[in-house]
C-alpha cells in the first residue's frame, strides 16, 4: 500500500511543502505589516503575495536544478505548487477579508450592532436607513469608478456607457446564470 | 502528478455537471445549500475512492476542495455583485448610456438596503417587526466571529 508516499522525488517535495512554507511567510507579512488594514489591501495584499511568489518558484527551480531533476515532468508539479500557492490566498485568505472587509451584508451587521446601545434592543428602520444612506452612496460612487476602472462603462458629462469589453463580460454572466437556471438577486 | 490533477479533475467536472442538473431539474432557489451539498458528497466520493484504490492523496483532496470552493465563490460573486448588477442595467438601458442621476434613482436604499435586510431576515440573521431590526443570536454568534478576524487581521472597518 503506497499510503502518504505518493510524492516521490525530493523536487516534488520540496515544491508542494514550499508553496505551504511560502504561504506562511505571506501570512507572516499580512499579519506583521497589518497589510489587510486601509484603503487599498487588496492591492498591497496582491503585492506582496506576487512578491513572495517570485523567490518561492526560483528557488523551486534551483533547487530541481542542482538535483539534475529539470525535466517536462516537473511543469504539473510546479503547477501543482504554484494552486496551492495561489488559492490559499485567492480562495481563503482573499475571501476572509473581502468578507469582514468590503461584504455589504457584514457592515450592515455590524451597523445595527453598533447602534443598538438603547434601553429597547435593535434599532428603529428609519433611524438605521437614514445612517446608512450615506454610506450607499459612497458604495455606489464606488462601483461606478470601478466600472470605469475595469473597462466596462466609460464616464462622459455625467452619462456612463457601456463598452464593448462591458458589454461582452454582461454576455457572458448572463449566459452562465441561464446555463445554470440562477437569476440575480 | 498528472495522475493527481487529473483525479482531482475528474471529480471536479463530474460535480459541476451534477450541480448543473440540480439547478435547472429542481429549481429550489437554495443555490448555497445546494452547492455545499454537491461539494460535499463529491468529496466524499473522491475520499472513499482514493481509500477503495489504497492510497491517500491530500493534493488531490485539496485541489478538489478548494476548486469547489471558488467555484461556488465566483458564482456568489456573479450573483451578488453590484459592479456587475448596474453593468446589466447598463447593458438593459436603450443606447447602452444611463446617467449617475439614474444609476442613484436605480441602486438607492430601497433597492440597495432593504432588499439585503429582507435577505438577511429571510436567511435569520435579523428580525424586522414593526419597522424595528433586531439581531438574532446566529447574527451575534457571526459578528464576533467577524470582529475577531478582524483583529487579528488589523482591519478597523469596512473599506
Amino acid at each position: 500500500m503506497d499510503f502518504f508516499d505518493i510524492y516521490r522525488t525530493p523536487s516534488e517535495n520540496f515544491i508542494l511543502y514550499g508553496a505551504l512554507i511560502s504561504f506562511c511567510l505571506f501570512v507572516i507579512c499580512v499579519l506583521s505589516a497589518k497589510l489587510a488594514s486601509g484603503k487599498n489591501c487588496y492591492t498591497k495584499l496582491n503585492r506582496a503575495h506576487m512578491l513572495i511568489f517570485v523567490p518561492y518558484i526560483s528557488a523551486c527551480l534551483f533547487f530541481a536544478f542542482s538535483l539534475g531533476e529539470i525535466n517536462l515532468s516537473l511543469l504539473p508539479v510546479l503547477a501543482a505548487g504554484s494552486f496551492i500557492y495561489f488559492t490559499l490566498h485567492y480562495v481563503y485568505l482573499f475571501a476572509i477579508v473581502g468578507l469582514i472587509k468590503k461584504s455589504i451584508s457584514v457592515n450592515l451587521l455590524a451597523d445595527i450592532a453598533g447602534l443598538d446601545r438603547g434601553e429597547k434592543p435593535g434599532v428603529a428602520l428609519s433611524t438605521f436607513l437614514a445612517c446608512e444612506k450615506e454610506k450607499l452612496a459612497v458604495i455606489r460612487l464606488d462601483r461606478l469608478n470601478q466600472m470605469e476602472i475595469l473597462n466596462m462603462a466609460e464616464k462622459k458629462d455625467d452619462i456612463y456607457t457601456i463598452t464593448p469589453r462591458g458589454r461582452l463580460i454582461d454576455r457572458f454572466g448572463g449566459i452562465i446564470l441561464k446555463t445554470w437556471n440562477l437569476r440575480r438577486l | 502528478m498528472p495522475d493527481t490533477i487529473i483525479f482531482a479533475f475528474k471529480f471536479f467536472a463530474t460535480a459541476v455537471v451534477t450541480h448543473i442538473l440540480v439547478c435547472r431539474l429542481a429549481p429550489s432557489g437554495k443555490f448555497m445549500f445546494n452547492g455545499l451539498l454537491v461539494g460535499f458528497f463529491s468529496l466524499a466520493l473522491a475520499c472513499a475512492w482514493e481509500f477503495k484504490i489504497g492510497r491517500a492523496d491530500f493534493l488531490a483532496l485539496y485541489m478538489l476542495l478548494t476548486a469547489w470552493l471558488a467555484y461556488l465563490m465566483f458564482f456568489i460573486n456573479l450573483l451578488n455583485s453590484v459592479t456587475l448588477k448596474m453593468l446589466e442595467r447598463l447593458a438593459e438601458a436603450p443606447g447602452g448610456n444611463l446617467s449617475g442621476e439614474e444609476f442613484n434613482n436605480i441602486f438607492n436604499e430601497e433597492s440597495g438596503i432593504k432588499a439585503r435586510l429582507a435577505d438577511m431576515d429571510k436567511n435569520g440573521f435579523i428580525k424586522i417587526e414593526v419597522e424595528h431590526i433586531t439581531l438574532t443570536n446566529k447574527a451575534g454568534q457571526f459578528l464576533k466571529m467577524i470582529f475577531l478576524a478582524r483583529k487579528i487581521l488589523s482591519v478597523n472597518r469596512a473599506g
